[in-house]
This record gives structure tokens, C-alpha cells and sequence, in this order.
């Protein structure tokens, strides 16, 4: 491990992880680009460098695109990859309070959190993590998701009703395409460029960009820009203590981020998810989550940063990728001839523990960047509307057809967001409907692998027997009830408030 | 009449249409159909919920969620219509003057258009941040993460 480090912290090493974190930035902050296509496309310059340099490289553009996809949905409310849609949700309401600023620096501070404690995680706990996700199915991932659901509990906003409506949705949009059983073309209508799906990607920038910017034309005749915003000195030192005076909180998202990063196929975006909703239910008071909470930026960019260095275990350890740009690095080790997995920890033990310490430095070098760039990118605020909602929807239909080079996806983007931007007039919240598209292609290959397997003994068999199961079960069950308790609490407390405030009126007339 | 614009009123019969398109006969392959059928039904169960509200709070004579457009909305929402409108144009012209030619073309108007105050000044920015961004948006894209954009066919070789 020592071996490890010392190579870590070469110069060569450093630059090459500083030059992947400069185009992780890059690649984060752009809607549409996610980090998968950042180190698939960055894999072939990785050749002509050392494979422990090119790896640092490679680390150091994940480990930032997953800080700096939050820049966009803090300013715009447009997540730059599918992991930083919980960060928009309290981070955006800030920018519009003229807090952007500080929105950018804690989100960049969580990610260097998550990322260290992630990348610890990797050093010095891979092999006993490891046997804790082998016990992951497909039954078990079923339920994960199914549990990962209860979050719409925390976004639906004023009417459960219609975010559990807006997450149905998120999951029938998600289905359309080829089936996961017998490989059938569903809900296609005849159209042919509907059997490869709805790409994520070009989904969510639907549900949350093209809404933004048709809200945004809607507010121009009102206001010039989307916030105020002044620069302020000290902002730095001032949010680092706001972040550090929530431990328990910084520790639980950490600790959920790094075990979902394990699980291969779960990956950021749920741990982001999943740890908003824990930071919610946790809280005491969650009356300001959703209205500019900064725990609820630290919540997502803790989980989301610390899942990036954790999907790298399983990938070290058995050879399998934890996410997507995993399984690039995964491709990257192989084609100079090094299997990920246990025989590469013991024929390049160094090479194993020099990338998890560039993931750790990775960190470290990202909110270097991140902070002195924080005061340059919130200035985003002040270009006028009616400049920067075409700007955000030529980015919106760049990023919607880059992610496959299909024009077809533009015009799903463009429909799903016509489509989000109406319902909102009608109680609809965008998370719910953006959750129902992450979960689907989780959930529902999960489903039907459980249901194969169900057909050798009984459905009961499969999903409701075995400890993670039950866990899970239970979780769900009372992770339900929770938020059942609590919306009926907070509608009995504002009944007793009327009519209190009634009481008081009628004393004063 | 204001009734029928109850804002949860229209939710069901907007679920009620979302259900009837993602409808699956119960015939079908248990196992392709399993996820979007759950989810529909789900659906469908909470549109009837909201049928049940609506018909709970008529009965009690609670006044409705109405959806309401006062004039200023209405300007707001002709804008976004006109909006739309210029980018499914450019959606269309992309097959024939290539992505970035068309980009520009959108990104000026949509800039100009929405310039309220059309100054000279205002006039110029809606052109000039336009064409720079575009310059820009074509050095990433195409130099650096190798997009390959839709080419023009209307005159070959304009790209």
C-alpha cells in the first residue's frame, strides 16, 4: 500500500490526475456527457502513459464529473449525469436565494468527502465489503429499488398522490423498448427507433432541462436573470464549517454512497437518491429540504462521490465493474493485458493500491479546482434569459443526441419535457417522474431475472425469504409508513394551526 | 365549469389517457409484461384515487383546485409556444443545413425573439453570444468528444 502512494504522488502521476480532473469538469458540467463517455473517450491517450499514470487519469475524470455535474444542477436546475438530480433539488432553490455560491463550494467539499471516504473504503476495506454485496440478487436488487421508491415519499412535493403518479409514469416511460423476458418490442407504436428505449440520458435532461428553460421564458417578462448574486469573500471557510457541523449526517450519506457503490449495476445515482431520502427522514427538521437545505446538496454529492472509488471494488476484487465507468477502466486494464480481479492484486499489488490512492487524491485535487473555480461558474446567474434559455436548450439537444448519435432522442427529449413542464401546472414535482426513469432499468431486469429463477421453486421462495430480502422488505414497510406518519402529522399540525389562528381572530374581533 | 378544470380532476383523466396507451392485455407473457403492468395498474389505482378526492370534496362543496391562466401567464405561455415552435423548425431544417448552421440560425431567433427590449445594443448580444457560443460548442464537440453531428444535405459540403 505504501509502494502504492509513494507512486501516487509522483509528479507525472499528479499531472496526469490533475489533467483527468480538468476534463472531468468539463465533461460533467455538460448536460448529456456523462462520465462513462469522459473515460471511454479518453481511454486511447491512456496508452501512451504508464498504466498506473493512465488509471490516475482515468480516476481523476470520474471521481470530478461526479462533483461537477452538480454545477448545472445547482445554477439550472439541469443535472448534469443522472447522479446529480438530488442535488438540484435543495441546490437550485439556494441559487434562486442568491446562495449559489455556496451551493457550488458545499457540493464541491461533500464530493471530496465522499471521494476520500469512498477511496479509504477502497484501500483498506475492499475484501470484507465485498462479501457483504456478493449476497445481492436479483431478488435483492428488486427490492432495492423497490425501497430506492419510497423516496418520491420526500419529492412528491404537496400531493404524495401525484408523486407516486409522476414515479408510475417515470417507470412506463421506462419500460418502452425491448422487453427483458423474451425479448419482445413493447409500447413502440410502430415506430422502429422506439425498440432501442428511452436513453436515460436524453430522459432526464427531458424531465429537468427543457421544463427549466420553458419556466424560464415564462418568468422573462418578470425578472432579467435566475438569481442575484454578489461575490463574497470567506465563502469558502464559511461553508466548510456549515458542512462540518453536520457529522452524523456527512458520515450516514458517506456509509450509504460507498456500500451502493459496491453493488454492481446500482451506481450513483441511486446512492445520491437514496441518501437524500435517508437525510430527510433523519433530520429533525426537514420542513426546509427541497427549499434550499444545503443538507441536501452535502446529502447527494457525499453519496454520489463516495459510490465513484467504491464501484472500483468489486471491479479490483472479483473482476466485476461496480458502474459504468468502471467497466470502461475495466476495458482499458484489459487491453494492456492486466484481468481486473483478485489474480491482479496479487501479480500488480501496487498498480491496485496506487489507483486507489490517485482516487483518493483525485478528491483532494478536485476541490482545489472546484473552489477556485466555484465564484467564476455561479456568475452563470447573471447572464440575462433571454440569452441563456437558448444556450441551455442547444446544450439540452446536443447532450440528448450525443449520448447515442440519434436524432429520434431529441425529439423524446423535447417531448418528455413539453409533456413535464405542462403536468407541473397540474401539482406534478419533475424527481418523481425522473426517479421512475433511473429505477425502471433497475428494477425490472431485476424482476424478471427473479422470476426465472422463481420458476425452478415459487415466487414466494425468491423475493421473500433470505436476510438481505427481509431487510429490505422491512426497510420498505416502514421507510412507507414513516412518510405516511409524518405527511399526516404535518397536515394535523397546519389543522391545528387554522384553526388556532381562527380561535385567535375571533378573540381579537 | 370550474369543476371540470380541478387541477385533480384533470390528473386522473390525464392518467386515465397515460393508462389506456400503456395498456397490456392480461393474455400476455407474464414475464415481459410483469413490470409495465404493476406500474400501470399503479397508475391506474391512483387515478381513481383522485376521482374519489374530486367526487369527496363536490360533495362537500369544497371550492376546486382550479387551473387558472390570468394575462400575464397567457403572454408567458405564447412565448413559450412561439419558442417551441422555432426549435421544432430547426429540428426540421437540421436534416438540411447540418447541426450547426441550423443551431445557429435557432439560437439567434429564439435570442432575438425573446430580447423584450429591442435596443440596438440588445440586438447585437442576441446575435454575437449566439455565433460565439456556437464557434465554441463546435470546438468540444466536434474537436475534443468527436460528436458526429447530423452533415447538411441540402448543399453538401456547406459543414
Amino acid at each position: 500500500m505504501i509502494e502504492g502512494l509513494m507512486l501516487a504522488v509522483t509528479p507525472s502521476y499528479l499531472f496526469w490526475l490533475t489533467v483527468g480532473v480538468m476534463i472531468g469538469m468539463v465533461v460533467g458540467t455538460l448536460p448529456g456527457l456523462t462520465a462513462t463517455m469522459g473515460t471511454a473517450l479518453l481511454v486511447p491517450f491512456t496508452f501512451a502513459l504508464p498504466p498506473g499514470a493512465g488509471m490516475a487519469m482515468l480516476g481523476g475524470l470520474y471521481v470530478c464529473a461526479m462533483f461537477s455535474d452538480a454545477i448545472p444542477a445547482v445554477l439550472v436546475n439541469t443535472p448534469g449525469t443522472p447522479s446529480a438530480m438530488a442535488t438540484g433539488f435543495d441546490g437550485h432553490p439556494m441559487t434562486l436565494q442568491g446562495r449559489g455560491q455556496e451551493a457550488i463550494i458545499a457540493a464541491c467539499f461533500s464530493s471530496a468527502i465522499g471521494t476520500l471516504f469512498g477511496a479509504a473504503c477502497y484501500l483498506l476495506l475492499a475484501w470484507p465489503m465485498i462479501t457483504i454485496a456478493l449476497k445481492f440478487g436479483p431478488p435483492e436488487f428488486f427490492w432495492l429499488g423497490v425501497f430506492a421508491l419510497t423516496i418520491i415519499g420526500s419529492l412528491a412535493g404537496d400531493s404524495i398522490l401525484k408523486g407516486l403518479a409522476g414515479g408510475a409514469i417515470g417507470l412506463l416511460i421506462s419500460s418502452i423498448g425491448i422487453s427483458h423476458g423474451t425479448e419482445l418490442s413493447r409500447f413502440t407504436f410502430g415506430v422502429p427507433e422506439l425498440r432501442g428505449g428511452v436513453s436515460l440520458v436524453a430522459g432526464l435532461i427531458g424531465v429537468f432541462a427543457v421544463p427549466q428553460v420553458l419556466f424560464m421564458i415564462t418568468e422573462l417578462r418578470r425578472k432579467d436573470f435566475i438569481a442575484e448574486y454578489t461575490p463574497k469573500r470567506g465563502e469558502t471557510l464559511k461553508t466548510i464549517k456549515k458542512v462540518l457541523a453536520h457529522p452524523v449526517h456527512a458520515i450516514r450519506s458517506a456509509v450509504i454512497g460507498t456500500f451502493i457503490g459496491i453493488l454492481p449495476g446500482a451506481g450513483s445515482p441511486i446512492a445520491a437518491l437514496v441518501s437524500y431520502n435517508e437525510a430527510v427522514r433523519w433530520s429533525k427538521d426537514k420542513s426546509q429540504y427541497g427549499k434550499g437545505d444545503l443538507r441536501g446538496v452535502t446529502a447527494s454529492e457525499i453519496a454520489n462521490n463516495a459510490a465513484a472509488p467504491a464501484a472500483m471494488i468489486p471491479l479490483v476484487t472479483l473482476g466485476v465493474p461496480g458502474s459504468s465507468p468502471a467497466a470502461v477502466i475495466a476495458g482499458a486494464l484489459m487491453l494492456r493485458g492486466l484481468n481486473p480481479g483478485p489474480e491482479l492484486f496479487q501479480s500488480d499489488g501496487t498498480l491496485v493500491y496506487s489507483f486507489g490512492w490517485s482516487l483518493f487524491l483525485a478528491g483532494i485535487v478536485t476541490f482545489i479546482l472546484g473552489s477556485l473555480f466555484a465564484p467564476l461558474l455561479v456568475r452563470i446567474v447573471r447572464i440575462p434569459l433571454r440569452l441563456l434559455a437558448p444556450l441551455i436548450m442547444l446544450l439540452a439537444v446536443i447532450g440528448a443526441y450525443a449520448i447515442r448519435n440519434n436524432i429520434f432522442d431529441v425529439y423524446l427529449m423535447l417531448g418528455i419535457g413539453v409533456f413535464v413542464f405542462f403536468v407541473r401546472r397540474l401539482g406534478f414535482h419533475p424527481g418523481p417522474i425522473g426517479l421512475g426513469l433511473i429505477l425502471g432499468p433497475i428494477i425490472e431486469p431485476s424482476l424478471v431475472q427473479a422470476m426465472y429463477i422463481s420458476d425452478a421453486t415459487s415466487i414466494g421462495n425468491v423475493f421473500f425469504t433470505g436476510t438481505v430480502n427481509i431487510i429490505l422488505i422491512t426497510v420498505t414497510v416502514l421507510s412507507i409508513s414513516l412518510v405516511a406518519w409524518a405527511r399526516w402529522k404535518s397536515q394535523k399540525d397546519e389543522r391545528a394551526g387554522d384553526s388556532g389562528k381562527r380561535l385567535s381572530a375571533s378573540s381579537i374581533d | 365549469m370550474r369543476r371540470l378544470l380541478d387541477r385533480d380532476l384533470l390528473t386522473a383523466l390525464l392518467l386515465f389517457g397515460i393508462g389506456a396507451v400503456f395498456w397490456v392485455s392480461p393474455g400476455a407473457d407474464s414475464k415481459d409484461w410483469a413490470f409495465p403492468r404493476l406500474a400501470n395498474y399503479l397508475l391506474l389505482g391512483f387515478g381513481a384515487a383522485l376521482i374519489v378526492r374530486v367526487a369527496v370534496s363536490a360533495i362537500m362543496k369544497r371550492a376546486p383546485d382550479a387551473v387558472h391562466l390570468n394575462a400575464e401567464q397567457r403572454i408567458a405561455l405564447i412565448d413559450v409556444f412561439v419558442f417551441l415552435a422555432i426549435v421544432l423548425g430547426y429540428l426540421f431544417v437540421m436534416y438540411g443545413l447540418g447541426f450547426w448552421l441550423s443551431s445557429l440560425i435557432m439560437l439567434s431567433l429564439t435570442s432575438v425573439y425573446l430580447t423584450l427590449e429591442k435596443t440596438r445594443h440588445n440586438l447585437m448580444l442576441a446575435v454575437v453570444v449566439p455565433l460565439a457560443s456556437c464557434i465554441v460548442a463546435y470546438f468540444i464537440f466536434i474537436h475534443v468528444f468527436y460528436v458526429p453531428f447530423p452533415q447538411p444535405t441540402w448543399w453538401p459540403g456547406l459543414n
